[in-house]
């Protein structure tokens, strides 16, 4: 066993008992690291301060390799990240990239996606509540990207052609699109070139000049994201956006509709409706 | 299964209790009269018998309704929201409050899958729908999770015109109620603030 000292933000804590709480952590030397945290629930606790979701800082733990919970030692946060909780939509959002990265669950160094997930929740705590929805796809697509699972949706993935202007459909298990010839089978949303290109952009953290259906392209995220990245199981944060987002204007796709039961695809623009 | 080992096993399952602490707490009682048993297996069927939420606001009751919300002398114009009802226990323990409460039952968690409909938020906007509610009193704990709620809650019953209050900072960040002391739950219910 070892102490190790490394760059750390927390994601998710939950009681273990009546004194002791278990954190996961991202971290950027070890990646995903479960923490036994005795004794931080009461007041007194040392170093329980600052153990706030979302916080980063530097954590000292007691490291043995292949354990599954670690020992707390100390953290010592160097940013809290209340701004989240100021708004509901934040918190929501951070939640989908928090859950996302401790989904992947990899445990070994990962500087780079550290980085982005340090700066995908400042993004989401400062932006422009307008802009929300379209910069979490920006920065939660990112992250699939960074995290090995990049869609295909320049080629089909049956014969490689590029669809132009036609519809595509997307085929999750193959990760990518298909081209009206070779769609047969395929039962993921229709994307128009439009769409295609706005989730290119995604990937690459991109915004978007206008996105009219956010929530038709949430779901492609959300579902993608069963797929490939949570093994089949959908992420709960996903859900908790959903019922938050019910009754905003800035993400509702169709007015006076409900966009969660009809807007299927993300077909948007030019060509977008089958 | 001896009637030992099972009774240690039940006794390990609570909090802060481990094995062997479980089997002395086995041992003392056999050492004590056969009736301190019986008297403790008795009040733990009543509780589990009889305790249950109230119906109106979800702390613990023995009726219907709870001794808070049957008391006469409260006052119903204001109410105050915790994530659990345990907490009401700790708010009452400082005397200071004289109002009525609301027990979400825990606070939006979204990794766990908690969100609104989770919470025992539709029966305190019914409640506000009322129109007796002139202050709602957010006490939910001093975490981003709390935080969160305490804005939904905010937000949500914005429309019924009512005056919304979050307990003042003094409550360490990330503690629960439970944890506190009577004298800073006491200082934060009346430094409250406008939300
Ligand atoms: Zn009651």
């Amino acid at each position: 066993m070892s102490v190790v000292t490394t760059p750390a933000v927390l994601l998710r804590s939950f009681n273990y008992s009546e004194t002791s709480r278990i954190l996961r952590f991202y971290t950027r030397d070890h990646g995903v690291v479960g923490v036994m945290a005795k004794g931080t629930r009461s007041r007194s606790a040392r170093g329980g301060t600052g153990l706030e979701t979302f916080a980063s800082g530097s954590l000292t733990i007691h490291f043995r390799a292949g354990r599954d919970l670690q020992t707390l030692r100390d953290f010592a946060p160097a940013r809290d990240r209340r701004g989240l909780a100021t708004d509901v939509l934040r918190f929501a959002g951070a939640s989908v990239v928090a859950e996302l990265v401790l989904e992947h669950g990899v445990q070994e160094a990962g500087p780079e996606i550290f980085d982005r997930l340090e700066a995908a929740l400042d993004a989401l705590a400062e932006v422009p509540r307008p802009a929300l929805p379209c910069r979490l796809l920006q920065e939660a697509w990112g992250l699939v990207a960074l995290l090995g699972y990049r869609p295909e949706v320049e080629r089909c993935v049956q014969c490689g052609a590029d669809p132009g202007a036609d519809l595509a459909r997307f085929d999750f298990g193959a990760g990518g699109i298909r081209c009206g010839h070779c769609a047969a089978g395929a039962t993921g949303p229709r994307l128009g070139p439009v769409a295609r290109q706005q989730i290119r952009g995604f990937t690459a953290r991109i915004a978007p000049g206008h996105l009219e259906r956010p929530r038709a392209h949430l779901r492609l995220l959300s579902d993608f994201v069963t797929y490939h990245v949570s093994g089949g199981k959908p992420l709960q944060s996903f859900r908790f956006l959903g019922s938050m987002l019910r009754g905003t204007a800035e993400a509702s796709d169709e007015q006076g509709e409900d966009a969660a039961a009809t807007a299927e695809e993300p077909t948007d623009e030019p060509g977008g409706r089958p | 299964m001896s009637a030992i080992d099972q009774l240690t096993r039940e006794f390990s399952r609570l909090p802060g209790i481990g094995p062997r602490t479980a089997l002395r707490l086995v041992y003392h009682l056999l050492k004590r009269p056969p009736d301190e048993a019986r008297r403790l297996a008795g009040a733990l069927r009543d509780v589990a018998d009889r305790v249950r939420p109230c119906t109106r606001c979800g702390n613990f009751s023995e009726g219907e309704l709870c001794e808070v919300c049957t008391d006469a002398g409260r006052d119903p114009s204001t109410l105050c929201v915790v994530e659990e009802a345990y907490e009401v226990g700790a708010i009452e323990r400082t005397g200071s409050y004289r109002g009525l409460y609301h027990v979400l039952g825990g606070r939006l968690s979204p990794l766990d899958g908690v969100g609104p409909e989770e919470l025992n938020v539709a029966p305190l906007l019914a409640r506000l729908e009322e129109g007796t509610v002139r202050e709602l009193i957010v006490a939910t704990s001093a975490s981003v999770e709390g935080e969160a709620t305490a804005v939904y809650l905010e937000e949500t019953a914005r429309p019924h015109g009512v005056r919304i209050t979050r307990l003042a900072r003094g409550i360490p960040v990330g503690s629960d109620l439970e944890y506190v002391d009577g004298s800073t739950i006491a200082e934060a219910l009346a430094g409250r603030r406008e939300m």
